[in-house]
């Protein structure tokens, strides 16, 4: 009878052990989903709108690795694409303010000061400062 | 009994179309009121910092957008007509053209700076310079067609199949710009250097005169054309401006 009294305490010990390293596994688990939101950059993205008299806008963020320089200012103005020269993905639009070829107004992107940038296919690194600036050109 | 009631319409429209007797010229000058502006000095820089453009030559540039000569003409402006239905019928010719209009690029410019054409009509895209252009065209903004042309390379021909309002832009010298305005008949002009146009053999009707200039902006006139013509002036006021 006593065996049998040990016998249950020690299944009782058993599940008890299960659930918790069950549990734990989960608190790991959802620990490790926590740390990948930390993994996120900071940038900085400053948007000019020039001509169309719009106020300028600069913001530090945290984005996720592999963004953009058009994810980046997507976070914080609606944007359109379009083709402004030669692809589909360009940024043809910021918070409504239109490239116009007629009046030869354009979006141009910087990437820490250089306009040799992708702005829909250069993946940003932490510090960045990324820089859209809407400029009319003479004609 | 087909084939010549066939052949007898298609005689009286090639009658018609070679001696309307009743056709008149539409003439008139498109004016700008007001002192006459000073020509815009285009400021030249390359798109990418440290580009030569020694091929582009080293005279001033001055911008095509807006040129008014001393007694207010205001040139480059399109004119064309807009048929008012008579007794039921629209008088306007759709005409499939298969004409050739060339635009040239000389010395950083694209010659014509306007031009006016009909649906169908192929526009060649020449290079003369000694530098090599990338040749986009828009409509509304939206970029239709975009091309490399190296120096004294190969024409480009792209063809209008429907009416409107077409921007060409060089993409390397940003203040090369070109209107190319696709009009659905051939009662259409281009103004001369004096703002003077001339629409010749237009049929005996009333109209409407459309104008259309890159800064000005549009302008219309109810016209009544004879047997003699009709003579109109154009006006706009300044400040008045679109696009």
């Amino acid at each position: 009878m006593r065996s049998v009294y040990q016998w249950v305490k020690r299944l009782w010990y058993g599940i008890g052990l299960s659930v918790a390293l069950v549990t734990l596994g989960g608190c790991v688990t959802t620990g490790r989903d926590m740390r990948s939101e930390d993994r996120t950059i900071p940038v900085t993205v400053r948007v000019d709108f020039g001509p169309a008299g719009k106020p300028a806008q600069e913001a530090q963020l945290q984005v996720n690795p592999g963004s953009t320089p058009k994810d980046v200012v997507s976070l914080i103005y609606p944007v359109q694409s379009g083709a402004a020269c030669c692809d589909s993905r360009e940024v043809a639009a910021i918070d409504g303010v239109r490239v116009d070829p007629a009046q030869n107004r354009w979006w141009k992107c910087r990437l820490n000061g250089s306009t040799k940038v992708g702005p829909f296919r250069t993946v940003l690194k932490s510090g960045d400062r990324v820089e859209w600036t809407y400029f009319e050109q003479s004609q | 009994m087909d084939l010549f009631r066939t052949v007898a319409v298609v005689g009286c429209l090639a009658f018609s179309w070679a001696a309307p007797a009743w056709a008149g010229e539409v003439r008139g000058v498109v004016r700008l009121d007001g002192p006459v502006p000073a020509p815009k000095v285009v400021t030249v820089e390359p798109k990418k910092a440290g580009d030569s453009l020694d091929a582009c030559g080293d005279h001033a540039r001055v911008s095509q957008r807006l040129v008014v000569d001393p007694s207010g003409g205001v040139q480059y402006g399109v004119v064309w007509l807009q048929a008012v239905p008579q007794d039921g019928q629209v008088v306007e010719e759709i005409a499939a053209s298969n004409d050739v209009a060339v635009l040239d690029q000389q010395r950083c410019e694209f010659v014509p700076h306007v031009m006016v054409m009909q649906p169908g009509t192929s526009l060649v895209i020449r290079n003369s310079d000694p530098v090599r252009h990338n040749v986009r065209i828009f409509q509304d903004g939206m970029m239709l067609m975009h091309r490399w042309q190296q120096a004294k390379s190969d024409e480009i021909e792209w063809r209008f199949e429907q009416g409107g309002r077409y921007l060409v832009r060089c993409g390397i010298h940003p203040w090369m710009h070109a209107w190319v305005v696709v009009v659905d008949h051939r009662y259409s002009a281009v103004t001369n250097a004096d703002g003077s146009f001339s629409i010749p053999e237009v049929p005996d009707g009333q109209y409407v005169l459309q104008v259309w200039h890159e800064t000005l902006g549009e302008r219309e006139e109810a016209i009544r054309v004879g047997v003699d013509g009709e003579d109109v002036t154009v006006r706009f006021a300044q400040g008045g401006g679109s696009e």
